[in-house]
């Protein structure tokens, strides 16, 4: 094989992601406005990226591991953006902890442009590793939760890899590309179990069920920006690994196995995700179990492949999945974020009672994103998100558009009871922090109301 | 034209926004104002079928437009959508906090863009725009025993009917590869072998707003809840949203699938008639009364309509528009009477013809037009409810004796409250009230004329719901 | 002319609509005599052409309804019988009801009663014409409950809109049955309707008509709502609610299977006699009188069942006159005797009040038939009728009437001298000169409109002389019956003829009672089924009870995800291996 040239340009956003980490170890005081400028710049050249013609590179033959198309460099951006908004709300300024942060940044620059099943993993775990350091608050509680994290963390990657590996011995080849035409050929039990532990390794990062159990717990423990990352950007990470390997890789060879096993996931995911969350007295931990039931709803529009119907046009599932994916998380960033803004640590419902008198600002971006979750107008971003998939499986498979409305009902219970506590309630004190980074995601979210198109483009798959 | 579409829609829920800035409930009544004269102009340069539109793309990769259209099924619709919004700011700007003015703007705002869509994206969004304000006027400015649970439930009932809503609209948009109401209605909706399963998600939607027996029991504690203005709009606003959805959404769409359950439909609104008014007939509480029979003239209305004639649809519109006069009148006589006696148990109340004979002169006049006395706007589509069923023949007399009999029964429980409230010597509550202001006359003077006027000439509405577009 | 017909309803209703805003008395007495007087004024023009009039009501597609008025010579007499019934009541009730404070409301509603009376009896359109027929039970509900003080008048005003509301759910599914079958609900278009059709709507029609008539077996509302005000009674006894069945069911003979009429037949030779007897053990000055209108209303039901429609109208016009007669009779002389109106206290002497007596004495003659007054004439023709016919129902309802005819004389003569012959009071009493001018009035209309036998718009049969001769024989029968009693014991009533069932009979045979309580705990047991079906079941338990079933899952679930790393890794584990096996499974399956 003979050595071929690297396109540098796309892996531009990947370069200033990784050049910030360093930069950040060294830059001492400055290294939080550096880890800043560095990522903004990174996101910046995402966006160029996105607005030009498509690059690909690390080809083998006809297949590219590394595609940086319009979908993966708005992803990068997102993701850039998201790291960006979790170092401002970062009350620490340490170098180390900044790195790591931009380390995962990275990962998940990466993880979006990766057309192979081992550019993929690696990503995610790039993703993933820096947060076993960064969940760990001092104490007891913080080490318990980052062991869980660690060794849930390396528990799904066996999964994962352990997938890959059967769906590798099934095909012979671990570029997406390559997945599709092989798989179709290969033993159906082998393609089941691959497809299955691939899956449901990879929706660990989701917190999707049946690996969801770390989430409330990590959360919950975690400190409240990590808490942030790991509501949004990792769920991103794990939202985009599952669509990249279902839809580019699984989606025309193994659609229907893919599709079952997503169905099961995604089914289970909003049953518990909601019905944990209808008890929780913490504002974190009723966060926490509806991203479960949110993984759900990621994960729903790719479970309409197991019907035929839905295996006419995988690229509208893997779009609709997407979108609610790029709407989610933005807005679990906009409630985590604006609760970082007022409080230490997540604590109790009830103490965020009457905060919508007490701290304006963060409290209208914690309402607009909570009824967001919920679904609701004037939250309108939410909206889209479930029109989004629900359009989807209404002409693909109308019994789990069904699940996820009945998801939804049980999610109003709790969210409307979070939304008027902040209202209505009353008891909160709170000097606001952070006023420039809430009031952007806000502003975000905001024109993702007005303007769902800004998602919605670059959110749709073709092929 | 096209402006003064938008116009109807932005005016309340600009409105909205100002009271709750300004705090300054006059800012709403404005808007409430202007928004009905808005409305009130759209007649003005009408054509035949859709009379203006106007269409700007917002998401087309959702199929979502900003398309409004109106037309002769429409426009009543929202013109009683801006009467009652317009009367409950009136009212609740004399004594209420202005930031539940600005929550029945936005209630009034998403109910017209209900009324007016013409993209079913942008019907969805409208419908799901409705319920946080609404449950914030019932939560937070409802009956302090039972406000929350009420809240929940109409919030979590809604929800879910809106949810299935919107799979079956997105169902028929995903079939017929377009979101335009008007453009599927014309096609002749969905495909015929599709078409059950979206109209049964369509009509368990609109059910739950409509009410439609058994998935009503959100309602009776949602509208005794609920402060006088907030059961206005919840009976006169909200359940024709769910009718309206129903009669033109669920119909236009799945013409077929309407006609396949049509007998379902028609018993369910049968049986809903008889045991709401019932329920009614055992009631000791006068605000969850009126509520319970909201139930049974939403009855009414869903059997005309699932009869499928002709005179069964004209007499489902009428019906339903003849509900939204007088049943909010009945609430706002309700709220009036609780306001002055702190009481609304049917065993606490009496003598009120002795104590206040303007006001029970009222609650007899709002009580005969309920119980659908011919001259008064109820009787129209009620009686022609039950002609519709029996030009079905066969086993649809049974289900035209059952809504005749539902009238008698109707009768029966507003007489039984009539004899509570206004008879016998005055109860000690009662004793003494303040009798009615000219305000609060001129307040209601606009419902009891038109009841009043539809009763005794229907025909121009029913010519107008002749040139809509079903 | 159409002018006519239009004023006809609309100037009593405009006015009544205006009174319903007046607070003083003034205006409202202006207004009170205004409206029925335009009204009478108009029905007199109206005789003198064909008044016609219509226009498109309601559109609803396949079916039409027309604001019709068409007053033919026979309407035209009844619109005339109505409209000065209510006249003189409103005069009369100028002086009646002097220091009501309600006095207002009253006459408004009074002139609405009358509007939706005349509409009945101008409307060539069903449902024009259901219009006017509940707007009066309405009005009469308003009108029996209008004395606040009376604790019977609620319950028996919310009687009596009930009851005929209950036959209009017969009455308004007839109506659209013959809609539908028409394809019209002009009464002048409805041509040949289809044998099964018009035999359903007939009788779901019948039943609405036996409601609004108080013919068996609804009369159960009629006795109570004596609580009204007297010349209440007067309106709707008299001319106006209770004649309307009858003149419905006249309007509606053209469409009657001939062989149906025969249930027609039975219902009244049923009222007729029980009603009779009734009216003899009844109590009261107004109870006699109450009984005596079911049971003389049951006679022009009888001239229906042998389709002869001119002598039921007939029947209906003399009794118009002599009932309100009697009423407003009786209203001035219980106000003398100041009474509740009991016959053991009511005794006044004729001298007292020569205007009162005579004018009750005229009354009751002419109800039980004395020649030449009109009540001679018209129920004469009635049977006449009957025995003409030679259908079945003619001999049911001949030998009814016959028996009826006996039980009129008795009880008007047990009325007559419980009245007048016990002693009473001597000091004379001047009656007021409205209710003496109503009475005045309604004594010449009483004599006089026998007349209509000899002149008129109404084709009746000829006087048979054997009929006369056997209608005086049973006048004569029933008045030696109590008289005979009478002379033997003047300290005890005559109806101790019925012996020990007395009480009994005098209850309405206890239908009413029997009906009342089976009403009330019907109702209360299907309300108590509805509330359980619908409160309990659909709403506690299926709805709140699944929320109460999320709510403990969730807790369960909750629970089960606590416990550290160890529990977590083992859901997990299981979790996954789940997943995997149902994946693996599934495929190997298909």
């Amino acid at each position: 094989m003979e050595s071929q040239s690297i396109d540098h340009a796309a892996l531009l956003p990947l370069y200033l992601a990784a050049a910030t980490a360093a930069v950040a170890l060294f830059a001492g005081r400055a290294a939080k406005a550096a880890t800043m400028i560095g990522l903004a710049a990174s996101g910046a050249a995402a966006i160029w990226l996105a607005a030009g013609p498509t690059r690909r590179t690390f080809a083998v033959d006809d297949w590219f591991s590394f595609t940086a198309d319009e979908t993966a460099m708005g992803l990068a951006a997102l993701f850039a953006a998201l790291t960006l908004l979790v170092a401002a709300i970062s009350g620490r300024t340490e170098s180390e902890y900044l790195f790591l942060l931009a380390v995962s940044a990275a990962g998940g620059i990466t993880l979006a442009s990766s057309r192979d099943l081992i550019t993929l993993i690696v990503a995610v775990e790039t993703l993933t590793v820096p947060l076993y350091v960064l969940v760990a608050r001092p104490g007891r509680d913080g080490a318990e939760a980052g062991v869980t994290f660690l060794i849930a963390s390396i528990t799904a990657s066996a999964t994962a890899l352990m997938g890959a590996a059967l769906l590798y011995s099934a095909a012979g080849t671990v570029h997406f590309a390559g997945l599709a035409p092989a798989l179709a050929e290969a033993h159906t039990g082998l393609v089941a179990a691959g497809t299955a532990l691939l899956l449901g390794g990879l929706a660990f990062k989701l917190a999707a069920a049946p690996l969801h159990s770390w989430a409330p717990l990590v959360l919950e423990r975690a400190p409240l920006p990590i808490a942030t990352y790991l509501a949004s950007a990792s769920k991103l990470g794990g939202a985009i690994a599952v669509i990249w390997v279902v839809h580019f890789g699984l989606a025309a060879g193994a659609g229907a196995e893919a599709g079952l096993v997503l169905a099961v996931l995604a089914v289970a995911s909003i049953a518990v995700g909601n019905i944990g969350a209808l008890v929780q007295r913490r504002t974190v931990g009723l966060l926490a179990w509806s991203g479960i039931a949110h993984a759900g709803y990621v994960l729903a529009p790719l479970a309409a492949l197991s019907t035929a119907s839905g295996r006419e046009n995988p690229a509208a599932a893997a779009s609709a999945a997407l979108a609610y994916a790029v709407f989610f998380v933005l807005l679990e960033a906009g409630a985590f974020a604006s609760l970082t803004a007022v409080r230490d640590d997540g604590g109790r419902i009830d103490e965020l009672g009457g905060l919508w008198r007490a701290a304006p600002g963060p409290a209208t971006v914690l309402l607009i994103s909570v009824i967001g979750l919920a679904g609701l107008p004037p939250a309108l971003a939410g909206t889209f998100a479930k029109v989004a998939i629900l359009e989807w499986l209404a002409s693909a498979a109308l019994w789990m558009a069904i699940v996820v409305v009945a998801g939804a009902v049980v999610g109003l219970a709790y969210y409307l009871r979070l939304a008027r506590t902040v209202l209505l309630g009353e008891g909160a004190r709170a000097r606001p922090r952070f006023t420039v980074a809430v009031l952007a995601a806000g502003l975000v979210l905001a024109a993702a109301s007005l303007a769902p198109g800004l998602v919605l483009e670059f959110t749709s798959m073709s092929q | 034209m096209g402006l003064i579409l938008v116009a109807a829609v932005a005016l309340p829920l600009a409105g909205a926004v100002l009271t709750w800035w300004l705090r300054r409930s006059g800012v709403g009544v404005a808007a409430a104002a202007l928004a009905l004269a808005a409305v009130a102009l759209l007649p003005a340069a009408r054509g035949p079928g859709w009379w203006h539109r106007v269409d700007y793309p917002w998401a087309p990769s959702i199929k979502l437009d900003f398309a409004l259209t109106v037309d002769g099924v429409s426009w009543p619709l929202a013109l009683l959508t801006a009467l009652l919004g317009l009367l409950c700011c009136i009212h609740n700007a004399r004594t209420g906090p202005p930031v539940l003015t600005a929550l029945l703007l936005a209630v009034q705002g998403a109910s017209t863009a209900v009324f007016l869509a013409d993209n079913l994206i942008l019907f969805f969004i409208a419908f799901e725009a409705v319920l946080l304000p609404m449950w914030a006027v019932v939560y937070r400015y409802g009956d302090p025993a039972t406000r929350r649970h009420a809240a929940a439930k109409f919030a979590l009932f809604t929800v879910a009917g809106s949810l299935l809503m919107a799979t079956g609209l997105f169902a028929a948009a995903a079939d017929t590869g377009t979101a335009s109401l008007a453009q599927i209605i014309a096609a002749g909706g969905v495909d015929r072998d599709l078409s059950l399963a979206v109209f049964t998600l369509l009509a368990l939607g609109f059910a739950v707003k409509a009410p439609l027996w058994p998935l009503h029991s959100w309602l009776p504690d949602a509208h005794t809840a609920a402060p006088t203005v907030g059961s206005v709009l919840l009976a006169g606003v909200l359940l024709k949203l769910g009718t309206y959805g129903l009669i033109r959404v669920a119909g236009g769409l799945a013409p077929d699938g309407a006609a396949e359950a049509a007998g379902a439909l028609g018993v369910l609104a049968a049986i809903g008639i008889i045991v709401a008014s019932l329920v009614c007939l055992g009631q000791g509480e006068i605000k969850r009364l009126i509520a319970y029979s909201s139930v049974g003239h939403m009855g009414f209305v869903v059997l005309a309509f699932a009869t499928g004639t002709e005179a069964g649809v004209r007499a489902a519109l009428f019906a339903n528009l003849a509900h939204g006069l007088i049943t909010p009148l009945l609430f706002f006589l309700a709220g009036a009477l609780k306001d002055r006696t702190r009481t609304g148990l049917l065993a606490e109340l009496g003598g009120l013809r002795l104590a206040a004979p303007a006001l029970a002169g009222l609650l007899g006049f709002a009580s005969l037009a309920s119980l659908g006395l011919p001259g008064l706007a109820g009787f129209w589509g009620e009686a022609f409810t039950v002609y519709a069923a029996v030009e079905r023949g066969g086993a649809w007399f049974a289900l035209a004796a059952a809504a005749a009999l539902g009238a008698f029964l109707t009768a029966a429980y507003l007489l039984r409250m009539l004899k509570h409230v206004s008879h016998g010597p005055p109860a000690p509550a009662v004793e003494g009230v303040a009798g009615t202001s000219r305000t609060e006359i001129a307040l209601w003077s606009p419902l009891v004329a038109a009841t009043l006027a539809l009763g005794l000439a229907p025909g121009p509405l029913l010519d107008l719901f002749a040139t809509g577009v079903l | 002319m159409s002018f006519a017909a239009w004023a006809l309803v609309a100037l009593p209703a405009a006015a009544g609509l205006a009174g319903l805003t007046l607070r003083r008395r003034g205006p409202a007495v202006w207004l009170a005599v205004a409206g029925p007087a335009a009204a009478l004024g108009c029905a007199l023009v109206a005789a003198f052409g064909d008044a016609a009039v219509s226009y498109t009501l309601a559109d609803f597609g396949s079916v039409r309804v027309e604001a019709a008025l068409e007053l033919s010579g026979t309407a035209v007499a009844v619109a005339v019988a109505s409209a000065l019934v209510s006249l003189l009541v409103q005069v009369y009730s100028v002086a009646y009801l002097r220091g009501d404070e309600r006095y207002a409301p009253f006459a408004a509603q009074v002139n609405l009663f009358c509007a939706a009376m005349l509409l009945v009896v101008a409307a060539d359109d069903l449902i024009f014409l259901l219009i006017g027929w509940e707007v009066m039970g309405a009005c009469s509900y308003l009108l029996i409950a209008h004395y606040a003080k009376l604790p019977a008048a609620p319950g028996a005003a919310a009687k009596a809109f009930l009851v005929t509301r209950f036959g209009d759910v017969g009455f308004v599914l007839g109506v659209m049955v013959l809609g539908v079958s028409a394809g019209t609900f002009r009464i002048g278009e409805l041509g040949e309707v289809p044998e099964g059709a018009a035999t359903a709507a007939m009788l779901l029609i019948l039943f609405g008509c036996v409601g609004k008539s108080a013919q068996f077996p609804l009369q159960v509302w009629l006795p109570p709502a004596m609580a009204g005000p007297t010349p209440v009674s007067a309106l709707i006894h008299a001319a106006t609610m209770v004649a309307a069945g009858a003149y419905v069911l006249t309007r509606l003979l053209p469409v009657w299977p001939p062989d149906l009429l025969v249930v027609v037949a039975v219902a009244a030779a049923a009222t007729m006699v029980g009603a009779g007897l009734s009216a003899y053990a009844a109590t009261d000055v107004k109870g006699v009188l109450a009984w005596s209108t079911v049971s003389q209303v049951g006679f022009m039901f009888a001239a229906v069942a042998v389709a002869s429609a001119d002598t039921a109208l007939f029947h209906l016009l003399s009794h118009a006159a002599f009932k309100a007669l009697l009423f407003l009779t009786a209203g001035v002389l219980i106000a003398q005797a100041a009474t509740d109106g009991s016959l053991r206290t009511t005794r006044i002497r004729p001298s007292a009040s020569p205007l009162a007596f005579w004018a009750m004495t005229i009354g009751l003659a002419s109800m039980i038939g004395v020649p030449p007054l009109g009540g001679f004439y018209s129920k004469e023709t009635v049977l006449g009728a009957a025995y003409e016919s030679g259908t079945t129902a003619g001999v049911i309802v001949f030998w009814a009437g016959v028996v009826a005819s006996v039980l009129t004389a008795a009880y008007a003569g047990r009325l007559w001298l419980l009245l007048f012959w016990r002693g009473g009071a001597a000091e004379t009493a001047t009656v007021s000169r409205p209710e003496a001018s109503a009475l005045w009035v309604l004594g010449a209309g009483t004599i006089g409109v026998g007349g209509l036998y000899f002149a008129g718009p109404l084709h009746v049969p000829e006087l048979h002389l054997d009929l006369m001769t056997l209608l005086l024989v049973a006048l004569l029968v029933g008045l030696y019956l109590v008289g005979d009693s009478w002379w033997r014991d003047r300290a005890r009533d005559p109806s101790r003829l019925l012996g020990r069932a007395r009480a009994f009979i005098a209850s309405g045979f206890a239908a009413d009672a029997a009906a009342t309580a089976a009403a009330r705990s019907g109702a209360r047991a299907a309300s108590a089924a509805a509330r359980l079906l619908d409160e309990q079941l659909v709403d506690r338990t299926v709805v709140e009870g699944s929320a109460r079933a999320a709510l403990a899952t969730a807790r369960r679930t909750e629970a089960g995800h606590r416990g550290g790393l160890v529990r977590y890794l083992r859901l997990s584990v299981a979790g996954t291996l789940v997943v995997a096996v149902i994946a693996i499974g599934v495929n190997l399956w298909s």
